[in-house]
């Protein structure tokens, strides 16, 4: 990328964030992946480990809930984002500009994640409302910072799958298969070290699985560096956007070749 | 100078049928399409519905790639030097879609500027003189979801032009209008034109294409079947003339009759609200029109009327006649 040209991306950056922002304020599906999915999950993942008579997961419980809700958000408003420009018809107008629709992408998915947080604040509440368990968190500085990256680093991740739904009308059932895995295998429903051994190596490689660390950390005020698990935050965020921007090339080459732009 | 250049262009798309056994069928929407547009035409291509004009208009928009074939703009390859093509070039569809809808016509405007990397100060400058050009400066403010088809179609056009393009897609931009909409819709286009763009035009309205267009190709099942000036074409049928016979409930076989009639050209049949008008291209002086009366014996006929032949008689002589899709 030219110096020319950090600018305006960053200025379509910014407007895509807004625009997106302002799209959630009215959409109706914010609801159930925003409010009623955390609440319920809450409920039923909280209740589990109170009425199996093991509280001390209840904490973990929540942290996993909160973050299997910014990554549906993401998920599920990213996929419906491209759906949406499909049906508007803007998806490939975007696509004639100059702009690389990667980088609408982006600023979309940072949109989403930010909308997200309100759901990690709302299974905070539902499990302090319903189960009455206190929420102190140890280290609230780490606890931010380590918000912020899963922020970053779930939009990133978003992106790689965000990606694959420019190729295809049925992102919807595309999204269904990429939520559960991803949520199982990164310990946020259940701990990981319940899964089987050979699963481990795919846990390592989702950025949730060590946001989930943490976060956990943060809250019970484990001893120790933070540093090195927010390093490989990172570090995993850059390798999607990576992988994000190969597939990119391919999936818009893919996607001009077989003239599905604007199908929906 | 060139600015459009086509050469064999073909495209073709896979579909398939059947669940179990699935057969694979190749679609031609194009088949070796040659166009040459110097700078500054405005060029129209004239078709019915599925000739191919939207799949031309898209590959040479960057937007479809082709599947054999070679199609510049600017001289630049339409498949290889994509970046450097998208900046100059505006892309406006017709109907409805393409816009955002619960943003207004001032935030669409904005975010495309955006998107076309124009400098804040340019795009503040020049987002109020596109509504004043389009006329909607006054409901700039509104979501564009209140916007009347018109109004939104005149919003793309202001979309299209916001990057100040050299070279404008227009493909089918007055389809759905009312009457007085296209009208101002076309004025808008003249002044473009006037103004030194390159305009390039699908329409399947022949008065439209007559009255905008320089150059005109007609093209029907993704072959160009002709290309000339409108006046060019409409000697194609000057010897002929047109006899227009407004019917009710005319059977088919009376039609191919019509159709096989010596002398007959070419037949269109023109669905109306309760009838139906048939266009019967016959040689000029030949007063046939006892002949047709003659054929139609049985059938009510409210009204017949011999006229000159216009480019859309050219059109329909070329394309074969036929009942049209609209």
């Amino acid at each position: 990328m030219k110096l020319a040209d950090i600018r305006p991306t960053f200025r379509i950056l910014g407007n895509s964030i807004w625009l997106q922002l302002k799209d959630n304020v009215v959409s109706s599906q914010i609801v159930g992946t925003l409010i009623l999915q955390p609440v319920i999950f809450t409920l039923i993942s909280v209740g589990t480990y109170e009425y199996g008579h093991r509280p001390d997961l209840s904490l973990f419980a929540i942290i996993g809930v909160g973050l299997i809700s910014i990554w549906n958000t993401n998920l599920f408003i990213s996929g419906d984002i491209l759906r949406e420009e499909r049906r508007r018809g803007t998806l490939s107008l975007v696509m004639a500009s100059p702009t690389p629709l990667l980088v609408v992408l982006l600023g979309k998915s940072l949109a989403n994640a930010i909308t997200s947080i309100i759901a990690m604040g709302l299974t905070f509440m539902t499990g302090m409302l319903a189960f009455q368990i206190p929420i102190r968190i140890a280290n609230p500085l780490a606890f931010l910072i380590g918000l912020v990256l899963m922020i970053i680093s779930i939009t990133c991740l978003g992106l790689v799958f965000g990606t694959l739904f420019i190729l295809t009308r049925s992102a919807g059932e595309l999204m269904s298969v990429a939520n559960y895995p991803v949520f199982i295998l990164s310990g946020l429903s259940i701990p990981l070290t319940l899964l089987p051994l050979w699963t481990h190596p795919f846990s390592q490689l989702l950025s949730p699985t060590w946001g989930n660390l943490v976060l956990n950390a943060a809250v019970s005020g484990t001893e120790g560096s933070m540093l090195p698990n927010y390093l490989v935050i990172l570090g995993l965020s850059v390798l999607y956007l990576i992988i994000a921007h190969f597939l990119y090339q391919h999936v818009e080459y893919r996607a001009l070749q077989t003239g599905t732009l604007e199908q929906w | 100078m060139i600015t459009i250049f086509t050469q064999n262009l073909r495209r073709t798309y896979q579909t398939t049928t059947g669940v179990i056994r699935r057969r694979h069928k190749e679609i031609v929407a194009l088949d070796g399409v040659d166009l040459s547009i110097q700078s500054g035409e405005l060029f129209g291509l004239l078709g019915p519905n599925g000739a191919g004009k939207t799949t031309i208009t898209r590959i040479l928009a960057t937007v479809l790639l082709p599947t054999s074939g070679m199609a510049q703009v600017f001289g630049l390859d339409v498949v290889k030097k994509v970046k450097e093509i998208r900046p100059r070039i505006g892309l406006v569809f017709g109907g409805e879609r393409g816009l955002y809808m619960r943003l207004s016509g001032r935030d669409n405007l904005q975010y495309f500027a955006d998107l076309y990397k124009i400098p804040p100060e340019i795009a503040k400058r020049r987002i109020p003189e596109l509504f004043e050009l389009v006329g909607l400066a006054d409901r700039a403010n509104e979501r564009v979801e209140n916007y009347s088809r018109g109004m939104k179609q005149r919003l793309h056009i202001a979309r299209g032009l916001l990057h100040d393009p050299e070279l404008l897609f227009l493909d089918e931009p007055t389809i759905g209008l009312d009457p007085l909409a296209a009208r101002n819709l076309r004025e808008v286009i003249r002044n473009l034109h006037q103004a030194g763009k390159t305009i390039f035009l699908t329409s399947h309205y022949m008065f439209e294409i007559d009255a905008l267009c320089g150059r005109v190709a007609i093209m029907d099942k993704g072959h160009i079947l002709v290309e000339d000036t409108p006046s060019a074409l409409k000697k194609l049928v000057a010897d002929l003339e047109v006899v227009e016979i407004e019917c009710f409930g005319i059977p088919e076989e009376l039609i191919t009759k019509l159709r096989m009639h010596p002398g007959v050209q070419a037949v269109n049949v023109e669905p109306l609200e309760q009838s139906q008008l048939l266009q019967i291209q016959a040689p000029a002086g030949a007063e046939m029109v006892k002949e047709f009366l003659a054929i139609l014996e049985g059938v009510p006929v409210h009204k017949v009327v011999t006229r000159q032949p216009t480019l859309e008689d050219a059109y329909i002589k070329l394309v074969g006649g036929g009942t049209k899709e609209e």
